[in-house]
């Protein structure tokens, strides 16, 4: 059964990219950074987004079909991508190859980092069809364990779609494309916030 | 007065050269014969010719061609919305557009569409615009052929030449004699590359073209969504927000196509023809003496901190008019710097003034007999 999961990621990861795409998109543009530090925002922001699916496959697995997904939540968790974009316009991201020395220093010198993964996680709980696709899938299977490997393989043939996007940070002229990042920022930062108050 | 870098000179070699266009209008002009039926239809087929050539003939005669270019540029723009708002109501009774319009695909296709099209097109093959493919008077196919196949020789030509939508903002940057605002941040030349790339994936995301349903001002003077619920209400006004902010007042004060130059995602997607097209427009370094007149002519903010153009240019001329020392040039890309730039000039001229012409003559030939009908 969890090979449906594959399946379906693999049918529907044109859609990711549509929908998650310009996020990591605007970060990677706005921050800039080189080839390896632009796929690492993917790692990071997939990672994130692999957390949601988890979590998404076994909140489904334990509630066994029970509604537990609110408007209200969904529309909060917008909002929150939507303020998180607009920091992201305001903000420089540090590089993500930054050495910390030392557990703390780790830590604090890497707690901004934390930003990209979080936008992957919040972005990704946010349900759309593909999750819906690959839930149903989920639930179908015959155990906990199993719904989650459904979840996992989904990710992995949604993610590969992913793959080309670090790819804008070849372009040399680096200032335009920061701008342009910064600008989608605002603009996606805007339209999640309208969408979430209207959700509310 | 003459701009005496580029006058060809004299009448008659400018009637000469003026002349290939004149045949090429005459039967782009006649719509396969179409505008040509009554006594009427031809005096006003001849009007319609004439002003095209001699606009045409300014150019080459005076030496300056964003002068004449904007004149027909902005001209066709309004009588292209004449021409199509009278079309709708012939066909449909209206200028707005209900569901059941969308549902039966009697939309016709816009070129700005094509930003939202593409992607879905290639990552679900879907055409997500409610128009016909083949048939009707804009149809997807045909504009598709005449967008990419004009952008491919012209780049963002079709910006200065080509979209009926342009001549608009065009207009009201040239209406007052000094900008109010001076200095407009060059930056918010890569705002409508923003747009461009999240309005093709929020449109493959939704499978709607949402520039369209919720931010083109050019739907104020083309056709628009029926007021029948508060979303419909939302988008009218939200269009007629945007078409005054950035057609009208924007464009008054700053003199710069505030639209085009920062907000159109099709402008963008324009812009990257720029790298194939042979033609471009290029500082000739040598003999530039950096005053900077180019720089602050630019209507589309297309001219960086170097005095050089960038990627947005749309080769309006504007630039090259003002430049004092003939440094700014129509060029073609490969030949050497400051030879034969007469000859550049001419081999852009061409094709850009037969894109206008093909696109929007037939529309301005309408609206003449419009117009001329309500009296
Ligand atoms: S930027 Fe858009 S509206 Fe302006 S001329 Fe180009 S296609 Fe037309
Ligand atoms: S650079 Fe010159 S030709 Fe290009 S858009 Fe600006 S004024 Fe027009
Ligand atoms: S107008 Fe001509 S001379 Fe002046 S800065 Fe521009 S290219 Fe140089």
């Amino acid at each position: 059964m969890t090979i449906e999961g594959l399946i379906i990621g693999l049918s529907v990861g044109a859609s990711c990219v549509a929908s998650c795409g310009p996020l990591i998109m605007s970060v990677i543009m706005k921050n800039s950074p080189t080839p390896s530090d632009a796929y690492s925002y993917l790692g990071r922001f997939m990672a994130g987004r692999l957390m949601a699916y988890l979590a998404i496959a076994a909140v489904t697995g334990l509630m066994r079909g029970c509604q537990w997904q609110s408007a209200k939540v969904m529309a909060v968790m917008s909002i929150a991508v939507g303020v998180m974009m607009i920091v992201n316009a305001l903000v420089k991201l540090p590089s993500y190859c930054a050495k910390g020395v030392g557990v703390k220093t780790y830590i604090r010198s890497h707690a901004p980092m934390m930003y990209v993964p979080a936008l992957g996680f919040i972005s990704s709980i946010n349900i759309c069809p593909p999750v819906i696709a690959a839930a149903t899938a989920s639930l179908n299977a015959p155990s906990t364990a199993q719904g989650i490997g459904t979840f996992v393989l989904f990710f992995i043939g949604s993610s590969i779609y992913m793959l080309p996007l670090p790819l804008i940070s070849l372009f040399e002229d680096k200032e335009a494309i920061r701008t342009i990042g910064r600008f989608m920022s605002w603009i996606i930062g805007v339209m999640f916030i309208v969408k979430g108050l209207i959700g509310l | 007065m003459k701009n005496k870098l580029y006058s060809t000179g004299n009448v008659l070699r400018s009637i000469l050269l003026t002349l290939p266009m004149t045949l090429i209008s005459m039967m782009m002009l006649s719509q396969g014969g179409q505008a040509l039926g009554t006594l009427e239809d031809t005096c006003v087929y001849l009007a319609a010719c004439a002003i095209y050539n001699i606009a045409f003939f300014l150019m080459l005669y005076k030496g300056e061609i964003d002068k004449w270019r904007a004149v027909v540029f902005a001209t066709s723009a309004v009588l292209f919305s004449v021409s199509f708002m009278n079309n709708l109501i012939e066909l449909r009774g209206s200028v707005t557009y209900s569901d059941a319009d969308v549902l039966s695909c009697e939309i016709p296709f816009c070129h700005i569409v094509t930003t939202m099209v593409v992607i879905p097109a290639a990552i679900k093959q879907t055409i997500i615009f409610p128009g016909s493919i083949m048939t009707g008077f804009a149809s997807i196919s045909a504009m598709f052929v005449i967008i990419f196949g004009s952008s491919i020789i012209l780049g963002r030509g079709f910006c200065s030449w080509g979209c009926f939508y342009g001549g608009w903002d065009d207009a009201f940057s040239r209406v007052a004699k000094n900008p109010i605002i001076k200095k407009v941040n060059v930056a918010y030349r890569w705002f409508s590359f923003a747009m461009l790339i999240i309005m093709a994936l929020w449109s493959a995301a939704t499978l709607a073209p949402e520039y369209c349903s919720w931010l083109c001002p050019f739907k104020l003077v083309t056709e628009r969504d029926a007021i029948v619920d508060t979303e419909t209400l939302l988008k009218n006004v939200v269009m007629v927000i945007l078409f005054l902010g950035l057609v009208v007042v924007l464009p008054l004060i700053t003199k710069k196509r505030i639209q085009c130059a920062t907000f159109c995602p099709m402008g963008a997607f324009e812009s990257l023809f720029n790298k194939i097209s042979i033609f471009h427009v290029k500082n000739n370094e040598s003999k530039c003496i950096k005053c900077g007149k180019c720089q602050r002519s630019c209507p589309l903010l297309a001219i960086d901190s170097k005095l050089k153009p960038l990627i947005n240019c749309s080769k309006c001329g504007k630039c090259v008019d003002a430049c004092p020392t003939g440094a700014m040039q129509f060029h073609i890309k490969g030949t050497p710097v400051g030879t034969k730039i007469t000859t550049a000039r001419l081999l852009f001229l061409y094709p850009a003034y037969t894109l206008m012409v093909t696109l929007i003559g037939g529309s301005v030939v309408n609206a003449i007999k419009i117009i001329i009908n309500l009296f």
